[in-house]
């Protein structure tokens, strides 16, 4: 325990806390700007800590990580425009919240949830990583597509209350996903000869077109007394809620910041599948799924202490395997390659301090952005008494230039604008917007490991079913589609088939 | 026309369109490949029984509100005229107009005035082309400045 000690007394009482704390505001900013991701964030202070001792270098670049993903939760809090993937599924209840005036109680939520998910990944980094990523790496393409089958069957809870517009929701996002050259044989799909759409459609455009875009069309479609400037209410108690209510969402912080971790691990999925996948498994769970959507302060738990529990997640397979679960942790390898070392198993016996400054500058980080954030949650929502006019003026600048900058292409921005009319027909028709996300960024994983896997068989579907991991999360999928298919009949039974319009 | 109906008719016209599209796709053959078409066809299809299954539980309700919004419709024109105009004219001098008309067109009738949202416009364009270009190094469009 001498040197784990030593490296965080260095870490504390000298500059590296600095570096961290410069990285986690830098990455704050980044994270709450549409379009500029932690990944980019990373690209441009990369350079910067070239000169740098690794443990500075290292601590920077995990500020940026850390404050990059949680920076997310103000501008999907504030303007229903998640500045990352990773806080999709905050808009969906953080946004009503912060239209009833509860901005600050809602960030106040995103902010502990955050610092929760992050410091239960940090144990799971610590005590269990090696092991979890020696699982991981056994796992096929047969265990990847029945595990995305079984994210995948979450569209239907996601559809709660209006299953034909959920599912039908979530087929369009596989379809959408579907545009462009098709993985492993590149045959074109959906792209009319257009070589711009070949490269298929960005996840970002389409984020910031559902969410954000179509929002100020429906604002302004609403009429004059939507345009009204927000009443905010910046006096809070503390965190905005009480210490009860954190105890109630106990179980819930708990499975969400799981799942984080799980899907963390996973190579490729991330935070931008987490959170959407704990928010549809905490309104599975609660005894109010319709108020989700509306404004539930369960959801917003749910998908922070998610998004914040992948980033312990992804630093697992990218410390003791050498294996980058996501853009991001690619470029943290990176980083850490430039300072002459390199993660694998070898690490943890010829690198441990690197191990151990990885660790506390993950475990310190998540408490300066937790602690940096707590001053910004009563400043930050007084961006919604700017005049809407010239909010909106600037939120359509911020999208425009966030699809932009996402591939340097133009083409994009007309992606954004489709899919802002998209979005804004869709919930005209009470369509919700979650399964159609969940679809898109799922679909690609289910078909490419669907095709390796049969392709790897000789076209024989059974091991599906005959390997044991495999099997058991396709029978998790039919018991949850069962079990949803039930309690909605029930709630149809009983309600006198009304639906309610509370799916997201 | 019930409401349902609309959108259960547009999901049922895009599977349609989707089926024919992938009909007339012809993909590249490998062994034991299930083809790039299978995940296509099987969502276009489950949208086509989706759609179906909309309009036939369709509730008795007409939609509510008129959809066409003159103020929504000609700032989504004015959008559209912004990105033509980033390819022109390239980012500063395309925001700038883009948030000068914007702010206008957003004000209520009788507080329409120039000054102020040209002073949004010149405050807008400059903070977001300065934050982007000098501190985050993102190359905006130059359009004929390139």
């Amino acid at each position: 325990m001498e040197p784990l000690m030593q490296i965080f007394t260095e870490m504390v009482f000298g500059t590296p806390i600095l570096y961290l704390l410069i990285g986690a505001a830098i990455g704050i900013i980044i994270g709450a700007l549409p379009g500029l991701s932690a990944t980019m964030g990373l690209a441009l202070l990369l350079p910067l800590t070239f000169g740098m001792e690794p443990i500075e270098g290292i601590s920077m670049l995990m500020g940026v990580y850390v404050g990059g993903v949680s920076g997310g939760l103000i501008s999907a809090t504030l303007l229903r425009m998640p500045g990352t993937p990773s806080s999709v599924a905050t808009t969906f209840d953080a946004y009503p919240m912060a239209q009833r005036g509860e901005a600050a109680r809602a960030l106040g939520i995103g902010i502990t949830a955050s610092l929760i998910g992050g410091l239960l990944s940090f144990v799971a980094l610590v005590t269990i990583a090696p092991m979890i990523a020696r699982a991981a790496v056994k796992l096929s393409s047969f265990e990847f597509f029945s595990l995305t089958v079984f994210a995948l069957t979450l569209i239907a809870v996601l559809s709660q209350g209006n299953v034909f517009k959920g599912v039908a929701s979530g087929l369009l996002g596989i379809l959408f996903a579907c545009v462009g050259f098709a993985p492993i044989d590149g045959t074109q799909r959906f792209t009319f000869g257009s070589l711009e759409l070949s490269a298929g459609i960005g996840l970002l455009p389409l984020i910031i077109g559902l969410f954000a875009v179509s929002e100020i069309l429906r604002t302004i479609v609403k009429g004059e007394e939507k345009m009204e400037t927000l009443k905010v209410n910046l006096r809070v108690r503390g965190l905005g809620f009480r210490l009860a209510e954190l105890i109630q969402n106990g179980w819930n912080i708990l499975r969400s910041s799981v799942i984080g971790i799980a899907i963390g691990i996973l190579p490729g999925i991330g935070g931008s599948v987490s959170n959407l996948v704990a928010y549809a498994q905490a309104k599975q769970a609660s005894k109010k799924p319709e108020t989700f959507g509306k404004g539930n302060p369960e959801g917003v738990w749910a998908s922070e202490a998610a998004n914040n529990a992948s980033i312990g997640g992804a630093l697992i397979p990218m410390m003791t395997l050498g294996i980058p679960g996501d853009g991001v942790t690619a470029m943290l390898l990176g980083g850490l390659i430039i300072h002459g070392i390199q993660p694998g198993p070898l690490l943890f016996k010829s690198n441990a301090d690197i191990v151990y400054i990885v660790y506390w500058s993950f475990l310190l980080g998540s408490i300066l952005v937790f602690l940096m954030q707590i001053f910004g949650m009563r400043t930050f929502p007084l961006i919604l008494s700017i005049p809407k006019r010239f909010l909106y003026s600037i939120l359509l600048v911020l999208a425009v230039v966030g699809s932009y900058v996402n591939d340097n292409r133009l083409f994009e921005v007309w992606v954004m604008l489709f899919f802002g009319l998209v979005g804004f027909i869709l919930e005209e028709f009470d369509v919700p917007l979650g399964p159609l996300l969940l679809g898109f960024v799922l679909a690609p994983y289910a078909e490419v490991h669907f095709r390796r896997a049969v392709m790897y068989s000789g076209g024989d579907l059974t091991p599906f079913l005959t390997r044991p991991i495999s099997a058991l999360f396709l029978a998790l999928a039919v018991l949850m589609l069962v079990y949803f298919l039930v309690k909605e009949f029930r709630s149809r039974k009983t309600s006198g088939g009304a639906t309610a319009n509370g799916a997201v | 026309m019930r409401k349902d109906w609309w959108i259960g008719i547009a999901f049922v016209l895009v599977a349609v369109f989707c089926l024919w599209q992938i009909e007339t796709t012809a993909p590249v053959e490998l062994e034991s490949d299930p083809g790039p078409l299978l995940f296509p066809r099987i969502a276009a299809i489950g949208l086509l029984i989706c759609g179906l299954g909309v309009i036939l539980a369709a509730k008795k309700e007409k939609i509510s509100r008129k959809l066409f919004n003159l103020q929504a419709a000609v700032l989504f024109a004015g959008l559209i005229g912004y990105v033509i105009l980033l390819y022109i004219l390239g980012f500063l001098v395309s925001t700038l107009l883009f948030v000068a008309f914007s702010v206008w067109w957003l004000s209520r009738d009788g507080e329409k005035k120039l000054v102020p949202s040209l002073v949004a416009a010149v405050l807008v364009a400059g903070a977001v082309y300065y934050g982007f270009t000098e501190m985050f190094n993102v190359v905006l469009p130059r359009g004929v400045f390139n």
